[in-house]
């Protein structure tokens, strides 16, 4: 007499779905998606790129970049000089955009003697002049 | 013009062939015309929301999708006011519609709204995307809605309301911000959505999606937000300057990356036999979705099993490893050490009582090629013909009762004619739960194209709703009702008397037959009034075509054959054979229950359903296999049980069944499994049948295996490996040939396609069978003919009988084997629930399913609630002459009076239902008699929590209506056709 079994419970291994060692390192990879990645690049990289350089090869699109080129171009020529004050300027107005208080008219008109804000009024209307000049 | 003349046009100056009545988008198609489209779907029809498909017909701007060819008509997709207007459309899209086609876990290759845009060329939307004050619905177990992704295309509205016909998706047109609601606006998860999948597989972006594919699809998706809004804001910045083209050719790339990432096996499903076939998507071992789209039975369709229900192949309760008894346990062996045991046992048994001591049990969830190897073992190997397979419990009357009349056993015709019939009879069959895609077909040819619905059953189940006359007989007296429509319709002359005179034979004493079934006593006998006989005969005969589909309802009785003959005859009366449209449809309901049986699972069947009792037959077979054969009939499962109990069985190897639990009068079957000296059981799971095994061989699921299918259709469908076998597990195919070898087969298969080419060989109805012609999507419906054609419809050519002729088959009625009486009062009915297949060995692996769907139930009418003083939740005891159950109730006006409703998603014998039914069969073909069961009820408890939880789909009330109602959109002040620019902040 072959009684039921009720109480068994067959073991299982959890490696299993990841089936060993090696495999759990490549899971643990593919769980951080460097593998896919990786893997993908290497089988489908030429294929893919291909899109973008189909994609990319269009009259909008070349204006585009163009455009962007141009703009850093530009950016080359420029004085290193001009280019550490647009810098400083652009981290002086996020401090400003960061604060939620707004300067009273009294605090403006004392920066306003600084000589700094004085040159960087004058570069500004030398800027608004020039593009007024060219267009 | 005539419709359907043919006709020239021109598009883009380029000239077309087509049809007067054709759709225009589906001219445009065909010629490779680019048009632009997110909407149109050719299995959904036009919806007309999206305005994307715009052309310029003689000088007039239409939607290409609600157009259709009336004359030579000049069409132009590409004129600059139909390019604007596209343009128009598409801005109008992306103001609903975020793109971050990168991070989306839809961008695979198949976003349509991502490829209709990269398709337009358009350079800069016009308006820019604005959320919707809505929150994300992610209620629902299986998929989530994030409605500021939703474009409003209505896709899913028209997949739920009007090809899934569940009827409870819709779209808001009232909002000020229309979005998608669930029935009247509840969350998706506690609506009366069956979680078909239908609206996730149809929607063309992200905004319905599978929760199985968040975090998982792509190589970007899953990041936090706070990583994801910078890189969105910063795409978007960057677009204004190089064009959305080159944001999409970014996301193009990585859509192609995921190719690597994400594998797509096409497959066909492994739970009913409507066989829908379709891609599933894996990662690793991960199942990341079910993408159905060019099955030839389903298309886009699926039910929740299908589309949800396969977290049961990762399960941790799989069997990985051979198990062997030893004492009151199983210890872990090798495959080695079990199949030599296997084998030295069944030689030593063989030895000793003879070949025809051993037994075999195929299954229907096996391939066909598995089902061949069996029979084989069994045959060939071993030496003897018992061998049988599940059909037994269900489909054999049905395929009886069609060998009596029209020689084949097997549906007439295809679900596509099925769709077409003027009128559907269901007897016996809860089609919307138990072949859920049929329905689907079913109720929207009825929704949509006037089909006529006549439903027989006990219960007033969905199709019962639905129906035009729902007729409830009295338990049991199905060919009653039958005989005596059969019976009016001939005596009033209604008959199809050309069909019968030149394709039918017996007539005459057919007609002899009918003589007790007269209106007054076919009216007594079943309960169903004469005026209804007769509202039903009108029906039937004024019907362009009728199909008559039917299931256990009709098989599970002691009279189960003649009822399935009697469908047959009165199908073959009113001339319902051999064309297009008509015909007998027993709904095959295990994936592979058909195959089972058409590859010899079967005591008295060679492959092909070959007779043993041919000598040719058997000759022919002797000569394939190089063996003698034995010559006589075996025994059928049903048969085998009781040989184990009078000891002339003594071994059984069974594969895939939990026979255990699912044979009738359980305790029977159990007491005799204790009885065998040896007991090979092959399962994926550790099932209540394995208990009492010797062995326990690990197989491997579908998706682990490459085979074919066998489907309701006769359609044989291939499917693929998607993962390799979990552990040790092996496809059962292996296994068996395995056994067959270490028993002395010397058989050396190297593959289910060597297997399945020896079959064609010798199968006469197979012969054309290669996995060739069965290649991806492809199919064929047996008898296929040398040349590889195959037959959609049967009998075209006349009958399967020398004759040429179909043969009525006279018919008596006998009382069930089981009635009601004084002391066991209530009859129960029994059978499946749409989530749940069978007694629920794989869908209880399923989180989403089991959690709305914890348990069974017992179904209780409002009438007996209030005799018993039951409520919701009461715990009762039935007790049958053979056994009892404890179960909870769940009132519900589905069943009426004394009748009773257990589903069969039992895994306990605490509740199984075959603890209660009998060992009483079918007279023909021993199927047994589930259907006819008498109990006693006592009341346990009578409070106690509903075994339904309320988020189950029943609970949910519906919100019918035709389709996505896109005129409520058009008819919104805000809204203008897109050859004029939206109206300020309009739709």
């Amino acid at each position: 007499m072959a009684k039921a079994i009720e109480n068994y419970k067959p073991e299982f291994d959890e490696k299993l779905l990841i089936q060993d060692e090696l495999a759990r390192l490549v899971e643990n990879l593919s769980t951080s998606k460097v593998t896919e990645l990786l893997n993908a690049l290497l089988e489908n990289g030429p294929q893919s790129t291909s899109v973008i350089v189909e994609k990319m090869n269009n009259p909008s699109t070349r204006q585009g970049i163009e455009n962007l080129a141009r703009f850093l171009g530009l950016a080359g020529q420029l004085d290193p000089k001009l280019l550490r004050g647009l810098q400083s300027g652009l981290s002086a107005t996020s401090e400003i955009l960061g604060s939620k208080r707004s300067p009273t008219f009294m605090e403006l008109f004392r920066t306003m003697r600084s000589a700094e804000v004085r040159r960087g009024i004058a570069m500004g209307l030398a800027f608004v002049a020039g593009i007024g000049s060219k267009s | 013009m005539e419709y359907g003349q043919e006709i020239s046009i021109t598009i883009n100056g380029i000239e077309a062939t087509c049809r007067v009545g054709e759709l225009l988008i589906d001219v445009v198609n065909r010629y490779k015309q680019t048009l632009p489209q997110i909407c149109y779907n050719e299995v959904l029809g036009p919806i007309r929301t999206c305005d994307t498909c715009f052309v310029e017909v003689d000088s007039k701007l239409v939607r290409a999708c609600d157009s259709r060819v009336s004359h030579a008509m000049a069409v132009l997709s590409d004129s600059p006011s139909a390019k604007a207007a596209q343009i128009e459309a598409i801005s109008r899209v992306l103001h609903n519609h975020d793109l971050y086609c990168t991070l989306c876990e839809n961008n695979n290759g198949n976003c349509v709204i991502h490829n209709t845009i990269s398709a337009s060329g358009i350079k800069h939307p016009k308006y820019e995307f604005e959320a919707k004050p809505y929150e994300i619905d992610a209620s629902h177990p299986f998929y989530r809605y994030d409605p500021s992704q939703c474009i409003l295309c209505g896709r899913c509205v028209e997949a739920c309301q009007d090809l899934q016909v569940n009827e409870t998706l819709s779209i808001d047109w009232s909002l000020e911000r229309p979005r998608v609601i669930w029935d009247d606006g509840v969350l998706a998860g506690e609506s009366s959505c069956v979680g078909c999948g239908h609206c996730v597989t149809v929607c063309p972006c992200n905004a319905l999606i599978e929760k199985s594919m968040l975090g998982e699809a792509g190589f970007l998706s899953g990041l936090p937000s706070s990583l994801t809004t910078p890189m969105i804001a910063l795409t978007k910045a960057a677009e204004p300057a190089t064009g959305i083209q080159s944001v999409m050719a970014i996301s193009e790339m990585e859509s192609r990356l995921r190719g690597s990432q994400i594998k797509k096996t096409k497959t066909v499903c492994t739970y009913c036999g409507v066989g829908c076939s379709f891609e599933v998507w894996t990662k690793g071992r991960k199942i990341l979705k079910v993408e159905p789209s060019d099955g030839p039975t389903n298309a886009v369709s699926t039910c929740v099993k299908g589309k949800f229900g396969w977290d049961y192949i990762n399960s941790k309760e799989r069997l990985t490893t051979p198990l062997i008894r030893d004492g009151e346990g199983f210890r872990e062996t090798s495959w080695d050490e079990a199949i030599s045991y296997i084998a030295r046992r069944m030689r030593e048994i063989k030895g000793e009582a003879g070949a025809d001591a051993l037994g075999f049990i195929s299954s229907s969830k096996c391939t066909n090629e598995e089902s061949y190897l069996m029979q084989k073992l069994a045959r060939a190997v071993v030496g003897t013909n018992n061998i049988d397979n599940c059909s037994r419990y269900c489909q054999s009357p049905a395929t009886m009762g069609l060998w009596r009349t029209v020689g084949i056993g097997g549906d007439s015709g295809s679900v596509t004619d099925i769709e077409a019939a003027g009128l559907v009879i269901i007897i016996g069959s809860n089609t919307a739960e138990s072949h859920p895609v049929i329905a689907t077909r079913i109720k929207r040819s009825h929704k949509l194209k006037g089909q006529r619905l006549i439903v027989a059953d006990l219960r007033r189940h969905e199709m019962a709703e639905r129906a035009d006359i729902f007729l409830h007989p009295k338990p049991g007296t199905d060919l009653v009702w039958l005989s005596g429509v059969t019976r009016y319709i001939y005596e009033n002359n209604l008959a199809d008397q050309e069909f019968l005179t030149s394709k039918v034979e017996n007539l005459e004493n057919y007609i002899a037959s009918l003589e007790p079934f007269d209106l007054e006593t076919t009216s007594n006998i079943t309960g169903i009034s004469k005026e209804t006989l007769i509202e039903v005969a009108n029906e039937i005969v004024s019907a362009k075509g009728v199909v008559i589909c039917w299931a256990m309802g009709v098989t599970q009785h002691n009279g189960g054959s003649d009822t399935s003959t009697a469908i047959s005859n009165l199908l073959l009366i009113t001339g319902n054979y051999g064309k297009p449209g008509c015909g007998s449809y027993p709904l095959r309901g295990h994936n592979n229950v058909q195959g089972a049986s058409d590859f010899g699972s079967m005591p008295a069947m060679m492959p092909g359903y070959e007779k043993l009792s041919d000598p040719v037959v058997v000759a022919k077979w002797e000569r394939q296999w190089g063996v003698d054969l034995p010559k006589t009939a075996g025994l059928d499962n049903h048969e085998m049980v009781d040989a184990i109990h009078s000891g002339s069985l003594k071994a059984l190897y069974l594969i895939g069944e939990d026979m255990g639990l699912v044979d009738a009068n359980i305790n029977h079957v159990q007491s005799a499994f204790e009885k065998l000296e040896l007991f090979v059981v092959q399962d994926i799971f550790f099932s209540k049948t394995a208990q009492f095994a010797d062995v326990i061989l690990p197989a491997s699921p579908s998706l682990e295996k490459e085979g074919t299918f066998t489907n309701t259709e006769r359609r044989i469908q291939r499917l693929y490996q998607a993962l390799e076998p979990l552990g040790e597990s092996r496809p059962d195919w292996k296994i068996i040939t395995s056994i067959g070898n270490a028993l002395g087969a010397n058989w050396s298969y190297g593959s289910p396609e060597e297997i399945m080419d020896e079959a064609s060989r010798c199968a006469e109805i197979f012969v054309g069978v290669t996995y060739g012609a069965l290649e991806g999507f492809s199919s064929l419906q047996w008898p296929v003919k040398p040349d590889g054609s195959d037959t959609p419809v049967l009998f075209l050519d006349g009958f399967a009988f020398p004759s040429g002729k179909a043969q009525l088959y006279p018919l008596e009625f006998i009382e069930p084997s089981e009635v009601t009486d004084d002391e066991f009062d209530l009859h129960v009915n029994n059978g499946r629930l749409l989530e749940h297949f069978h007694e629920g060995n794989m869908t209880y692996k399923s989180q989403g399913i089991s959690s709305r769907t914890p348990g069974t139930f017992l179904e209780v009418s409002p009438e007996l609630a209030k005799e018993r003083n039951l409520s919701d939740g009461s715990v009762v005891r039935l007790t049958s002459r053979r056994g009892a159950v404890k179960v909870s109730v769940l009132i519900s006006d589905r069943v009426q009076g004394r009748e009773v409703y257990l589903p069969m998603n039992s895994q306990s014998n605490e509740s199984a239902i075959n603890a209660l039914t009998s060992s009483h069969t079918d007279r023909a073909t021993h199927t047994p008699a589930y259907k006819e069961l008498a109990v006693k009820m006592e009341v346990l408890s009578a409070k106690g929590k509903s075994p339904l939880p309320k988020n189950n789909f029943r609970n949910g009330v519906r919100n019918p209506q035709m389709g996505v109602l896109v005129e409520s959109k058009w008819e919104r002040s805000d809204y203008v056709e897109p050859s004029q620019p939206r109206k300020d902040g309009g739709l």
